[in-house]
């Protein structure tokens, strides 16, 4: 565990999971079942409270976290800056969703490498998680059924 | 020492050529006998066409101007002078002022002989005079019927003139005004500002530009936008300020009113185009998921009702969009003034009922239980008003689902009643309340009392609803109290 390389290589095999966060039901469905179909596994928060409960739950951190700005409780913004203080969950990649391009100039915000603006294209945000999280496991192994 | 040279007649003469002043000489019977240079410039007559002649009959104006009477009054043995007289020369047509000073002319034995007199034409003198006269006139006049307020500043600094519309204005005299008494008239929260504006601009004679507020003659407050400017004497040297000042209170108000609305619009934009963004990513999504589907997993995706569901889904989302367009159609028909009622006979209770069981799934899904009450009056079944039925259950569609957004899952009533000469309707629930200081607020545009941004939707709802309620002449009211509840009374004639 001393090289941070093998590290990473390592936990991109091991993890597979995607953490949805918006409030919004439709935006929630359209973009697990989408995800699903490329088998990744998809847990989904409403907004930032729920996603902080369920991210202290699980023992194994998705590897990557889709973020909505906009949300009622807490929102985007502030799930960020509790995500940055928890050295367990500060790590963790987090792509954000935002239709409001203000919204994402915000300093714990700005600092997030990927953005992704609504409406999104599927295409893209099959990119995006794959950069993360590696193809659809669905979709490697009708690739390598093929090929056999 | 050398003598002192002794001054003989022709060098008198010589000196006398010399003077600019006109100088004359005259006889007991008043006819010329001597007539200088200056003289000959200032009448235009030649000293040989004048000497030997009767200063009466050469110029007749002496005796019409009076002057005639001093001629003699020399001759007599008197000093006199005469001021700003009139002359016009017949042969010449020259014309002019002069003053005129005469005294005894003696000779040696000290007898007087005749009369001299000092002729000095002030004709350029006095027409510059007069100008300046006519010019500052004409200012004073113009300063004081200009619709602006002037003043105007020594090099020192000090204000030495206000025009009427000024004094007017500030209801204070001129020597109340006078050097920086006008500043006393400046509000205190301005005046630092203001002197320093003004020390600074004077110290580098700078224009300058700088808005106020002065004390109006009634005491109030106006802010004036004042442009002050240097001013030069003809030699170029420094001659103080002129500035003038114009009343821009009014201005000032409508640029706030503007800058309000437009920040209220982009702010209406930004949530309008978050709003709509909202159910296009799930509908492009969707339609994407579908199509990519489709392609890699064809007989999968038509199997299973994937393609049924999806279809649904993509239904959903397109219902959505066009229900916050139709939101942001009814508020551009509402600025504009082109909301349109079509009114007729409408019983309450139907509606009412109708409406409630639309909305009861998405109260369930909200945990609120949906209680629909009718109380009419003197037992009657129905409960006709004469509305646009559409625009009613718009109203009572807005009021729910405001009410199962922050009804924080408890029970939500609708209630009708039955009025004399109208109705009344009712939507209560028991969820997060509103503050007084926001019940106002809520029925404004772009306006919701829960932390901003939070909650989805326009934040147009209220605002529309009471518009509508009060297009069909009818009135929405609030009765609510944080943690308790919210009740929204619409009341409304027949």
């Amino acid at each position: 565990m001393t090289d941070p390389g093998a590290l990473m290589e390592a936990d991109a095999h091991r993890c597979q999971g995607v953490l949805v966060v918006d409030d919004d039901d439709a935006i929630r469905m359209a973009v697990s079942q989408a995800l699903r179909e490329e088998g990744y596994e998809v847990a989904t928060a409403s907004n930032g409270r729920q996603a902080l409960d369920w991210l202290h739950q699980c023992h194994r951190p998705p590897c990557v976290i889709l973020l909505d700005l906009m949300m009622p409780v807490m929102d985007g913004l502030a799930f960020r800056e509790e995500q940055l203080r928890d050295p367990v969950l500060a790590g963790v990649p987090v792509v954000v969703l935002t239709a409001d391009g203000r919204a994402a100039q915000r300093p714990a915000i700005r600092d997030v490498t990927r953005r992704l603006a609504k409406p999104i294209r599927l295409g893209a945000l099959l990119d995006v998680i794959a950069s993360y999280c590696g193809p659809g496991p669905r979709t490697l192994t009708e690739q390598s059924a093929s090929r056999c | 020492m050398s003598a002192t040279p002794e001054l003989t007649l022709s060098m008198a003469h010589r000196l006398l050529a010399r003077s600019n002043d006109g100088i004359l000489a005259f006889d007991r019977d008043c006819h010329y006998i001597f007539w200088n240079d200056a003289m000959e410039r200032i009448s235009g007559m030649r000293a040989r066409d004048v000497v030997g002649q009767k200063a009466f009959d050469l110029f007749p104006f002496l005796v019409e101007t009076g002057e005639d009477r001093l001629f003699h009054r020399a001759v007599a043995g008197e000093e006199v002078t005469s001021h700003n007289q009139t002359f016009s020369v017949p042969g010449t047509k020259r014309r002019g002022i002069f003053d005129g000073s005469y005294g005894p002319l003696f000779d040696d034995a000290g007898t007087i002989i005749g009369g001299i007199g000092i002729i000095r034409d002030v004709t350029e003198h006095r027409r510059a005079a007069e100008l300046l006269t006519e010019t500052e006139q004409r200012f004073r006049t113009m300063a004081d019927v200009a619709p602006v307020l002037l003043w105007m500043a020594d090099p020192d600094g000090l204000c030495t003139f206000f025009n009427q519309t000024w004094l007017s204005f500030t209801g204070r005299t001129l020597e109340e005004e006078w050097g920086v008494g006008w500043a006393e008239g400046v509000h205190f929260e301005d005046f630092q500002r203001c002197m320093d504006t003004f020390n600074q601009a004077f110290s580098q004679r700078r224009v300058f530009e700088m808005e106020y507020r002065l004390r109006r003659a009634d005491g109030e407050f106006r802010w004036i936008l004042d442009r002050g400017s240097p001013r030069y004497m003809p030699d170029g040297s420094f001659a103080g300020y002129i500035g003038s000042c114009a009343d821009i209170t009014e201005r000032k108000a409508l640029e706030d009113k503007l800058r309000d609305a437009v920040q209220a619009r982009d702010e209406f934009l930004s949530i309008a185009s978050h709003e709509l963004k909202t159910p296009l990513t799930s509908l492009q999504l969707q339609i994407d998921s579908l199509e990519r589907q489709l392609q890699i997993r064809p007989e999968e995706a038509l199997r299973g009702g994937r393609l049924a569901s999806g279809a649904k889904a993509v239904s959903d989302q397109a219902d959505r969009l066009a229900r916050l367009i139709e939101v942001l159609l009814d508020v551009s028909r509402i600025n504009a003034g082109r909301l349109t009622f079509e009114c007729s006979d409408v019983d309450l209770v139907p509606l009412v009922k109708d409406t409630a069981e639309r909305w009861r799934p998405d109260a369930a899904q909200a945990g609120s239980e949906l209680i629909v009450k009718v109380e009419a009056a003197s037992g009657a079944e129905q409960l006709v008003v004469h509305w646009d039925r559409l625009r009613l259950e718009q109203v009572l569609s807005n009021l729910l689902s405001n009410a199962i957004k922050y009804g924080m899952g408890k029970p939500i009533a609708v209630t009708v009643l039955g009025r004399d000469g109208g109705a009344r309707l009712q939507v209560s629930d028991q969820g997060m309340g509103i503050a007084p200081t926001d019940q106002v607020r809520i029925f404004e545009r772009f306006e919701r009392a829960a932390a901003s941004r939070n909650y989805g939707g326009l934040g147009l709802g209220l605002w529309i609803t009471k518009q509508l309620v009060e297009g069909m002449g009818g009135s929405i009211s609030l009765d609510s109290t944080p943690e308790k509840g919210s009740t929204f009374t619409v009341e409304l004639g027949r």
